[in-house]
């Protein structure tokens, strides 16, 4: 899967050969630092952007070249996506009611508004607005932060779809509300198998809540491989520097010691010849300087693009 | 008096039952209740709390950074023994930046976008008399001290990465030599290898510099790394104060123990989500008595009634009926 962000000048990789899959039912994490092309990723899912190279295939329907409002209704009923700022993914003008009740509306999923009120009703509840009613009549701005946002996953829910692809949405929000969200995503995936691709910079937040992880470099999948392989047994030198930068809660309360990498993510319209991560790499050798190393299989369903990672 | 009691000698900074109201459309409601803490000279300090709960006005009022609808109702800020006029802007002019600066969380926001960024460190210079070329010098010294190659400061914000622009807010925070920093999440915005590059630069300058530090931050897994003491905030007040060994290994009051269980933390190995019921309070819909009781698994009757005092036993303070010494010696409380 590859995607063009276009400019008038030239165009430039956001996201290059991508390969991701996600089971029915199945949470996967995609981690990556800001320019990683892990939003990329998820709007080409959303079809919010069309790939320049690279198939997208949903439960079997190869889904690449569909567009256009109609033709992609029972798609949008089925894929949804969660934005980060709930201040803004929520019309000010709007009612909670009808913020929820767009989707059924707009997809025409319902027939009468008995059943409108009863689907907004379970969607809102499932997200941990209790009792659904009392916000019914309510605005976004008289509601909390964390409050707006779990009606934006009311939305999401409220169409009952196969997949949702939430975008970081806990990173604006208290520590104390994000296990909420988190566990009314959770909740939801054993009521109805939903999927989710998580995306988000935090790596104790996806292993907590993912399956999977993959790890995005420069618009690249790095590493891929069951949440407790990528935590505790990393094999990429991007995936072990993530890890090593994020501070560790201690128990005794003494700092672990983080490491930082050195440098910034290179511009995707200059990608590093050879192995994209080889300039910030602690190990990088002379191959890697020449040579764009393939995702090696270095365990059970875990690969990584990395000529040491065996 | 400040209810820490230490060496006088030491003390740079004294909050003393500050309280500030914000007016909202006449409403007057209460931001800040009663906070008092010190800082010790080259002390690093992080105060932890979520949003409403009182950390970014605490960080304002001693920079005297204010907004215009809040209003200082009670207490006082000492600065080496002497109050600052926190409420007024003209008299803090020549203490901020000198003696005290702030690393704002959004660089983007507090940056300006149109003037080269060695020009904008060299301003704080400029505004306390040092002469044009001097400042000018100065700038690309402290691009320096911040890991920027100097020869970059003719650049405009919008061509640094957001960790370069965070290292320019240190920079300009650095210019005038202050005793002591404010940073106001500075972090928060930055991914999580910035984040760790940023951190690392404030406890290096901490140390070259004899710097305080008062960090302010949602974000518990960043304080170990940097601060030596950490102070839990919530609904405008300090609800728990001790040493980060302290807190971490038992911390005492029941928001702080959720606080620090709902962080994800694979070392555990357990995988299971801990959220704090409930959302904290927003300014005007605070519970009387203790303000957290409302979401607290360990509440008891006398929580709905009585706000606890916060009590210090040592250099480690609490604010919670389960600890407090009266319970203790009525014998009312039967489990802890």
């Amino acid at each position: 899967m590859d995607s063009i962000l276009g400019r008038s000048k030239g165009a430039v990789h956001a996201i290059d050969g991508v390969d991701l899959t996600i089971g029915r039912g199945e949470i996967v994490a995609l981690v990556g630092e800001s320019g990683s092309g892990k939003t990329t990723v998820g709007r080409v899912i959303t079809k919010l952007v069309q790939p320049t190279g690279g198939r997208l295939v949903f439960d079997g329907i190869d889904m690449t070249s569909v567009q256009g409002f109609s033709a992609l209704r029972p798609y949008r009923h089925r894929v949804q996506m969660i934005f980060q700022d709930a201040y803004q993914a929520l019309n000010p003008r709007h009612t909670i009611f009808d913020a929820v009740a767009e989707p059924l509306r707009s997809l025409k999923l319902v027939s009468s508004e008995s059943q409108l009120t009863e689907r907004v009703s379970e969607a809102l509840s499932a997200a941990g607005l209790n009792p659904p009613q009392e916000y019914f009549t309510r605005f976004p701005h008289e509601l909390s932060g964390g409050q707006r946002q779990r009606v934006v996953v009311a939305g999401a829910l409220v169409v009952k779809p196969d997949l949702i692809v939430a975008d970081e949405p806990v990173s604006m929000l208290d520590v104390s509300i994000r296990a909420q969200i988190l566990q009314a995503l959770i909740d939801m995936r054993a009521k109805q198998n939903l999927a989710l691709l998580f995306i988000t910079h935090d790596l104790p937040l996806a292993w907590l809540i993912a399956d999977r992880i993959a790890v995005m470099y420069l618009g690249r999948v790095v590493e891929i491989g069951s949440a407790d392989d990528i935590i505790f047994n990393p094999k990429h030198p991007y995936t072990m520097a993530l890890r090593d930068a994020t501070p560790q809660l201690p128990a005794d309360g003494r700092p672990s010691g983080i490491k930082a990498l050195q440098g910034d993510v290179p511009s995707a319209a200059r990608v590093p010849k050879g192995c994209r991560f080889h300039p910030r790499c602690p190990l990088a050798l002379d191959r890697c300087k020449v040579e764009d190393p393939p995702a090696l299989e270095v365990g059970k369903e875990h690969l990584a693009a990395c000529w040491q990672a065996n | 008096m400040s209810e820490v009691f230490r060496s006088a000698s030491g003390q740079l900074l004294a909050v003393d039952g500050l309280s500030v109201d914000y007016g909202l459309k006449g409403i007057s409601s209460r931001a800040l209740h009663e906070v008092s803490f010190d800082l010790q000279a080259g002390e690093a300090v992080a105060l932890v709390g979520e949003s409403g709960s009182g950390k970014t006005t605490t960080a304002m009022a001693i920079a005297g950074l204010l907004s215009t609808d809040a209003r200082v109702t009670s207490g006082e800020v000492r600065y080496r023994g002497a109050r600052l006029q926190i409420d007024d802007d003209a008299a803090m002019r020549p203490h901020r930046w000198t003696e005290t600066a702030v690393v704002f969380q959004g660089a983007m926001n507090a940056l300006n976008p149109v003037q080269r960024i060695a020009k904008q460190i060299a301003e704080p210079c400029m505004l306390n008399g040092m002469p044009r070329e001097a400042a000018m010098t100065r700038a690309k010294e402290l691009l320096e001290l911040v890991g920027i190659p100097p020869d970059r400061g003719t650049a405009y914000p919008h061509q640094l990465s957001g960790g370069m622009r965070q290292r320019v807010m240190i920079a300009m925070a650095l210019a005038c030599r202050p005793s002591i920093i404010i940073g106001d999440e500075p972090t928060t915005a930055l991914d999580v290898i910035n984040q760790a590059q940023i951190l690392k630069l404030l406890v290096e300058l901490r140390s070259k510099f004899n710097l305080a530090l008062l960090l302010i931050t949602h974000d518990l897994s960043v304080v170990a790394e940097t601060c030596d003491r950490v102070m839990i905030m919530y609904a405008g007040r300090i609800v728990e104060d001790g040493t980060v060994a302290e807190i971490f290994a038992a911390p005492k009051h029941p928001y702080t123990r959720l606080l620090i269980e709902s962080i994800p933390n694979p070392a555990k190995r357990q995988r299971v989500l801990r959220p704090i019921p409930g959302d904290p309070p927003s300014l005007i819909t605070r519970p009387p008595g203790c303000p957290f009781h409302t979401r607290c698994p360990s509440s008891m009757s006398i929580c709905a009634t009585q706000a606890p005092a916060l009590e210090s036993t040592g250099q480690r303070r609490v604010a919670c009926h389960l600890h407090s010494s009266q319970m203790k010696s009525d014998g009312v409380l039967v489990h802890a």
